[in-house]
């Protein structure tokens, strides 16, 4: 990914461009690698008409993707060890009745 | 002498180990599952990316006096109190953005209230308490109530200090920014925290007759199976 970021592979990029960079690595090696990250969503695939190829594209940014990485981290630390080990601000509203849903946003002003 | 029986005086009654060994092992299993909860926390709180906090939270944070606060680069609307040892405030930029500025008030004096009184720490000992008394069903039950009891405290003193409209804008907007999946076990301290916000009568909790008779129960079965275990040792294992 630092090489695609970079810009020290042009996009959009084959599997080829990849592994030219890298030949001590197997193509399928790359291969493999490349369409995990696309699984991933840090590439996006698309197919080539009327070809075997797959153009591949960088998703985002480093900094997207850290974004997204710390979101990720951040409902995974609420949902897993929220009422274990931390005091999360965390409510469900989806839990109250329809009066007392209306009285909370009444109060909110919102 | 019995073989299981070296280490230990002849004299020592085998109630007496058994009220010796039981409560040393279950600290045990407490302390092992406290260290790893918490090393688990840390390991998720080193992966979040943070960044120096914007106008909107410093200047919140210089209002309330709350901290160390941490502002986390994060769509998602939260905010919580993390770390048993050093606990800090983390805030997410999904939640800044959101809020108005006396809602964040609201809700950094809300976890400042839980890094004053230590709640990460306290959670994490009940849990764990919980975890390993789970056959005394009384257990786990308080350390939900005592859960509940800290938000309401904490909400409280949110209240006291930014008025109850501030405090039910933050949790609107937490509670409609979407909740991340699986999170139910804070169901029950939303019922209680938005009855105390209406002013409502806070719905009764009380441990069942049920509960006390099966913690019962399971406290008698756990000494019976401890004696029975020690009695064992003593009977199988052969003498020289």
């Amino acid at each position: 990914m630092r090489l695609v970021w970079h810009g020290r592979i042009r996009q959009p990029f084959v599997v080829w461009d990849v592994q030219a960079r890298m030949p001590e690595l197997a193509y399928t090696t790359v291969m493999t690698t490349v369409a995990r990250l696309a699984e991933k969503g840090l590439l996006t695939a698309e197919r080539v008409p009327n070809q075997r190829s797959v153009l591949y594209h960088a998703a985002g940014s480093p900094t997207d993707f850290l974004a997204r990485a710390s979101q990720q981290r951040v409902e995974e630390l609420v949902r897993l060890l929220g009422d274990a080990a931390l005091a999360a601000f965390e409510v469900q509203l989806g839990k109250l009745s329809e009066d007392q849903r209306r009285r909370l946003r009444d109060m909110a002003g919102r | 002498m019995p073989v299981g029986c070296l280490l230990l005086p002849d004299d020592l009654p085998l109630l007496g180990l058994c009220v010796t060994a039981l409560p040393a092992l279950s600290a045990i299993a407490v302390v092992a599952r406290a260290v790893y909860l918490e090393a688990a926390t840390r390991r998720y709180l080193r992966r979040l990316v943070t960044a120096e906090a914007p106008p909107a939270l410093a200047a919140s944070i210089a209002r309330t006096g709350a901290g160390p606060v941490r502002y986390v680069v994060s769509g998602h609307p939260a905010a919580f109190c993390a770390a048993a040892l050093r606990p800090a405030i983390h805030v997410t930029e999904g939640l800044v953005e959101r809020l108005r500025p006396g809602e964040l008030d609201a809700v950094l004096i809300h976890e400042q209230h839980h890094v004053r009184r230590r709640e990460p720490l306290r959670r994490l000992i009940w849990n764990a308490l919980a975890a390993v008394f789970f056959y005394v069903p009384l257990v786990p039950w308080w350390a939900r109530h005592r859960a509940e009891l800290a938000e309401l405290a904490a909400d409280r003193t949110a209240i006291t200090q930014r008025g109850p409209a501030a405090l039910a804008g933050a949790v609107w907007v937490v509670g409609s920014g979407g909740a991340p999946r699986g999170a139910v076990a804070f169901g029950d301290a939303t019922e209680a925290r938005v009855s105390q916000l209406l002013g409502e009568q806070l719905p009764k909790r009380r441990p069942g007759a049920r509960l006390c008779v099966l913690s019962g129960a399971g406290l008698t079965l756990a000494a019976a199976f401890a004696v029975c275990l020690f009695q064992s040792e003593h009977v199988l294992v052969p003498t020289f």
